[in-house]
């Protein structure tokens, strides 16, 4: 039998295809299906497709690409599986050929922003400062709907926010400051090493910090995803742990020694990094100020689904005092996934709509978020309701 | 694709737009299949999102001559929603609201394409709950749980989906819609609701369903009982029942599945034992206290190793969660599945349970059980690698004679799944021919061209005949 | 000419003559219900008490076949020494199983216990044409097929003959008691409301002229008398020369009682089910109970009356009448089965 997948490239495997039974338990759970009703928009559909290519009955290209590009990844369908598909893997495997057989001129443009901006630092940096300078002159309003929805809010203050490279006292836990994070969330980034002390740690910001590579792998980028993580081993390797407060990015470096697994120098490198990542919610410091009243809590999918956290925000808001309030609606995706927003707007833009107006109907003045891709999606369809809950990470509200 | 589909398509897309009109290979290859293991052939999908684009796209069909396949969240078991011929498989999974609750009278109307489950949730705050809750139910329609008339678990005191429609809404096979049913009881006339219940899309397409919502019970309390032989388990089933004790809930489940499903769920089920018993009983705390009392006497009587009472509700959700969840854990054992959902007269439990194991043993085929015990539903689950032909040929086998061993124990072929493709041709195991052309006449009474879901329920090559074809002649003013 | 087969052979030959020959037959069992539908003029009568074979009862079970002329009081004397019931029927000891079927009358226990249809599993029925076919199975549960028994369940007659039936039968319950109130209808009304909507979960909430009436089944620590009521008995049915059957949306049925009671009209209102029984004493009275119905989203039929009663017996044609007309034609190609019975006053659309 022939298959449909380019050869010589990571594509799904077969015993990842075979451990589903078709029973169709994911279909509820999967944002896009919920939004369609489309057996091709659920996570049953496209392993279907996956497995109509693996038997040769169908190219990589056209619908399959299609019916792959407008999922989220936000995995709600894993912990809803009673086979416990590996549902991550089998889509970033995917996305590794459907990103390999694209038109030429798309892949261009997909690719200049995921490797050519995000992965370098320097790069970033520029870019925010860019969309600081557009949204101070409002030239925003130029952008298309969808590029401005999908934008963070990005101010020189917060840019050039100092970070201390060190404070605290114990064993050394470095902050991963990322790509976004670092230029669009630096009060984060302040907050989380203040909790990082609270926790018994001492609080190191590594030089020259980057990009994890989770943006690079979600696209299907795997070699521009295995050069970041390589930096970031090199960079962080030898702290006690390293911390992200970025859901996106913590599940993604938990997965390095699976990333690396085929190349012998950076495997064990890989797995001992990842064993060692910690989300900052997991931390559970001590809270650093009491806070009152009612908190909105958004779970991010990377937090929920891929990492199974959740009770740890719900225990951090109410240590400090706080009533956490479920949005109500089983953990939908906001929608943001990664730069998911870009390249599918309209799928995008129905979801955050749903979570803004969950946010509303809840009542509270503020909802915590606990990943910059939700965040910036959220602000901005929060915005666009005319809403003004204010929308925070978690470690924000209690420092 | 004939001259007459292709052009159907086009104006299906031009009623529908192109988002709801698919027809690209690949779309067509993942609806040519369901929750089962057959495959079909489709020719293109229309998703309406309303009873008068149903029924306009019926009439296109009709005019068009093509075939029909109503589909909702196709986790069916038996093959009804995977299109055989090519044709139009009409999706209602965009059909999805729920109209108002009527309180005073404890019902509602919903459309197909509405979560089983859903129903449940968006009611309970009302104290009341939709009683049918296949194991599916998170992902199930209410649309395809009335076309195979659907059970579940709860079914043992409450009944089949059928006794909990009090109407619908029909799309006829030509595209006259009629409401058959509705909040008054008795309607004259014949019962054609309860036809429609459980046709399995053969007799047209249901647009909206009036369901009966059932006020939840004061008190429940589920138990888990473990046994170390499968025979003592079915004795206790029996012996509950015999007691005068309807539980709501009595189900079953062998060493093998415990084991799959334990590792998923992680609810201490014991995993060394050889059958547990999940078993619920409801009603006034005296009912419930009367109940338990009776079914841990009787459990006692019959060997039970440990009794483990549901402390609080989570527990209790997490034992259902082991229950609900069974099927899917079998990828675990084997990466597919295939199963008869048989039925045998309870007091022919302990046989047909032995009868199992000595069929598998033969085929050499791994068999894993999970089951409605009170009412003798049984699904043999015999897991398999569809990539190993040998395994698969054993398995089919296997399938083969425990279906023969359950309708010679005075048993028949579905409790609930439905017929569909996998059973139609064991259909005259429990029925003759004459019995089978008039099951056809009543299929055609609905559909006379044969348009609707074809090649479902009844086997190859059974027709209506020649009997009736003409109306017959009835008296001046009355109409039947 | 009456006609007694003691076989299904014997039936079969039967309506094969009958219908070979164009003879309108009618079905009769213990009589009790035979008043319905419009009057026609039989040349002979099957009369079906000599089918009475009880065929096969497992009592663990719980399920009985019995042929369809076997009696309520031979049913009761089969499976009662086993402390089972057919909750589902009415208490009519001379009503045959066909004939309870046939007509779809179910019991005063509707509320907890469902109609009779869903007590049926599987049925044998003779055609008009005399074919002998079977639907449903013997199981507690099936759907296995079309669902032969729903569509014989209420039929009158005009699909075919009903020869057995396999029934679902319950155990009795630990303790069953009836509780009574007496004094004038809105606080009857109030008393049966509080009922319902209390923690009971009642067999039945009956209300007649006067009176209410609420049947407890369960274990013998929940007879006790709800609120306003005392320990009483089983209402005694309305008694007149017809009956007419409403059938109503649930939380019509307060509605109804209130007017039925300012016009002093004898009833028997099943709440909770929406059912109500109405003695009629002209075709006037038909037409004013129907109006009723109708004006609260349901309908009425005569379920017993002489042919005087019975010139409108049903009301409107209901929906999907030229499906039944297909499905009688295929069961009765002669249509020597009642024929005439389910009549509309109104035109009939074809």
């Amino acid at each position: 039998m022939s298959t449909g997948w380019t050869p010589g490239l990571p594509a799904p495997t077969h015993d990842d295809l075979n451990s589903c039974v078709q029973c169709g338990l994911c279909l509820p759970h999967c944002p896009t299906f919920r939004v369609t009703g489309l057996e091709t928009s659920s996570p049953r559909g496209r392993i279907a497709a996956m497995r109509a290519v693996q038997n040769g009955e169908a190219p990589v290209t056209g619908e399959f690409t299609r019916f792959t590009d407008e999922c989220l990844a936000c995995r709600a369908c894993e912990p809803a599986c009673p086979s416990s598909v590996p549902y991550g893997r089998l889509i970033e495997a995917a996305r590794i050929q459907t990103e390999a057989n694209r038109p030429a001129h798309e892949r261009t443009a997909r690719r200049a922003g995921i490797n050519g901006v995000i992965g370098h630092h320097r790069l970033t940096r520029l870019a925010g400062w860019a969309l600081a300078t557009g949204q101070l002159l409002r030239l925003d309003r130029l952008m298309p709907r969808h590029l401005r929805l999908a934008s963070p809010r990005i101010t020189f203050r917060g840019m050039r926010l100092p970070l201390p490279r060190s404070t605290g006292m114990g064993p050394t836990a470095m902050l991963l400051t990322g790509c976004v994070m670092d230029i669009a969330f630096r009060p984060v980034h302040r907050a989380t090493l203040d909790a990082m002390v609270r926790a018994g740690y001492r609080a190191v910001v590594p030089g020259r910090s980057g990009c994890c590579g989770a943006l690079a792998a979600h696209a299907g980028e795997v070699e521009s995803a295995r050069r970041l993580a390589r930096q970031r081993i090199i960079q962080m390797e030898g702290a006690e742990v390293v911390v992200v407060n970025s859901a996106g990015c913590s599940a993604h470096m938990r997965t390095y020694g699976h990333l690396l697994a085929d190349d012998p120098e950076w495997a064990a490198r890989g797995q001992a990094l990842a064993a060692a990542v910690r989300d900052a919610v997991e931390l559970e410091a001590p809270p650093g100020r009491r806070v009152e009243g009612y908190v909105a809590v958004h779970d991010a999918c990377h937090h929920l689904h891929a990492q199974g956290i959740g009770p740890e925000v719900h225990r951090t808001l109410r240590a400090a005092g706080a009533t956490p309030v479920d949005l109500g609606d089983g953990g939908r995706c906001c929608g943001a996934g990664g730069i998911y927003a870009v390249l599918e707007p309209g799928m995008a833009a129905t979801l955050g709509e749903q979570k803004a107006r969950a946010i509303i109907a809840t009542g509270a003045p503020v909802v915590a978020v606990a990943n910059p891709g939700c965040a910036i999606q959220i602000r901005n369809h929060l915005d666009a309701l005319g809403s003004d809950v204010a929308v925070r990470h978690p470690l924000e509200i209690v420092d | 694709m004939t001259g007459g589909a292709g052009h159907l398509a086009d104006r299906l897309r031009a009623l529908l737009g192109p988002e709801r009109l698919l027809d690209g290979n690949l779309a067509r290859n993942l609806y040519a299949h369901d929750g089962s293991i057959v495959t079909g052939d489709c020719g293109m999908v229309a998703l309406p999102e309303t009873t008068e684009e149903v029924a306009t796209c019926m009439a296109m069909a009709h005019a068009a001559g093509v075939e029909v396949t109503p589909r909702g969240s196709g986790t069916g078991l038996a093959g009804g929603a995977v299109p055989l011929e090519g044709g139009l498989v009409i999706s209602l999974a965009r059909m999805r609201e729920m109209g108002e609750v009527d309180t005073a009278n404890a019902c509602v109307w919903v459309q197909p394409g509405v979560l089983n489950l859903d129903v449940s949730m968006a009611v309970e705050h009302l104290g009341l709950h939709y009683a049918p809750d296949p194991s599916s139910q998170a992902a199930c329609s209410i649309g395809g749980n009335v076309g195979t008339n659907a059970g579940g678990p709860h079914c043992l005191a409450y009944g089949v989906t059928v006794q909990h429609v009090l109407g619908l809404e029909l799309v006829r096979p030509d595209g006259q819609v009629v409401v058959l049913g509705g909040e008054a009881p008795d309607p004259p006339g014949f019962d054609l609701r309860g036809v429609v219940v459980g046709a399995e899309g053969t007799v047209g397409v249901v647009t909206r369903v009036l369901l009966r919502l059932t006020p939840l019970p004061p008190d429940v309390r589920t138990m888990l009982l473990d046994f170390m032989t499968v025979a003592e388990a079915s004795a206790t089933v029996q012996a509950i029942i015999a007691e005068g004790i309807i539980p709501a809930a009595l189900e079953m489940m062998d060493r093998n599945m415990a084991l799959a499903v334990e590792e998923f769920v992680h609810a201490g089920l014991p995993t060394d034992a050889a059958a547990l018993l999940l078993v619920e009983v409801d009603g006034t705390r005296a009912e419930v206290d009367t109940a338990t009392g009776i079914v841990e006497a009787v459990a006692h009587r019959h060997g039970v190793r440990t009794v483990r009472v549901a402390r609080d509700e989570e527990e209790r959700a997490l034992l259902w969660k082991a229950r609900k969840t069974a099927f899917g854990a079998v990828a675990r054992v084997r990466p597919s599945y295939y199963l008869h959902d048989c039925v045998v007269p309870r007091t022919r439990l302990v046989e047909i349970m032995e009868a199992i194991g000595e069929i598998t043993a033969r085929e050499r085929v791994i068999c894993l059980n999970v089951f409605h015990a009170g009412d003798g539903n049984l699904h043999p689950i015999i897991a398999l690698d569809r990539s190993d032909p040998d395994e698969t040929e054993r398995a089919m086998r296997a399938g083969d004679q425990i279906v023969r061993a359950c309708i010679a124990l005075g048993g028949t072929l579905s409790g609930e799944h439905g017929i569909g493709v996998e059973k139609r041709e064991y259909m005259p195991l429990v029925f003759d021919s004459g019995d089978l052309e008039a099951q056809a006449c009543v299929r055609r009474a609905f559909d006379p061209d044969g348009r609707m879901n074809p090649g479902k329920v009844l086997p190859t090559g059974t027709r209506c005949g020649e009997v009736g074809l003409a109306d017959t002649q009835v008296p001046e003013g009355t109409w039947i | 000419m009456d006609l007694a087969p003691t076989t299904r052979d014997e039936l079969a030959a039967m309506l094969q003559e009958a219908s070979a020959h164009g003879r309108v037959l009618d079905i009769r069992g213990g009589g009790l219900h035979s008043r319905r539908g419009r009057p026609f003029t039989p040349d002979d009568t099957i009369l079906t008490r000599g089918l009475s074979r009880v065929v096969d009862y497992v009592p663990d079970d719980m399920t009985i076949t019995v042929e369809g002329g076997v009696t309520i009081a031979e049913i009761l004397a089969a499976i009662g020494g086993h402390r089972q019931a057919w909750p589902q029927a009415p208490a009519d000891p001379t009503a045959t199983v066909g004939g309870v079927l046939a007509a779809a009358v179910s019991g005063r226990r509707r509320l907890r216990d469902g109609p009779v249809r869903d007590s049926l599993l599987e049925v044998v029925v003779a055609t008009g044409d005399g074919r002998i076919i079977k639907g449903g199975g013997r199981t507690v549960k099936t759907v296995t097929g079309y669902d032969l028994p729903r569509l014989l369940t209420g039929s009158l007659g005009t699909l075919g003959v009903i020869v057995q039936a396999t029934l679902r039968v319950w155990p009795v319950p630990m303790a069953e008691q009836w509780f009574t109130a007496h004094g004038d209808d809105g606080d009857m009304l109030a008393i049966a409301h509080g009922v319902l909507a209390g923690r009971h979960r009642p067999a039945a909430v009956i209300l007649t002229p006067g009176a209410a009436h609420v049947c407890l089944t369960g274990v013998p620590d929940d007879m006790v008398a709800p609120p306003g009521m005392a320990e009483g008995s089983e209402p005694v049915a309305p008694m007149g020369p017809g009956t007419v059957q409403m059938g109503v949306p649930p939380a019509a049925l307060p509605a109804v009682v209130r007017h039925l009671s300012l016009e002093a009209r004898p009833f028997e209102a099943w709440l909770g089910t929406g059912i109500c029984h109405v003695i009629a004493h002209d075709a006037a009275d038909v037409t004013a109970v129907r109006d009723l119905a109708t004006s609260h989203s349901g309908h009425a039929q005569v379920v017993d009356g002489d042919d005087a009663l019975r010139a409108d017996p049903f009301g409107p044609v209901p929906a999907g009448a030229d499906i039944m007309r297909h499905l009688r034609s295929s069961f009765d190609p002669a249509g020597i089965l009642c024929p005439g019975r389910f009549a509309a006053a109104a035109p009939v659309p074809a």
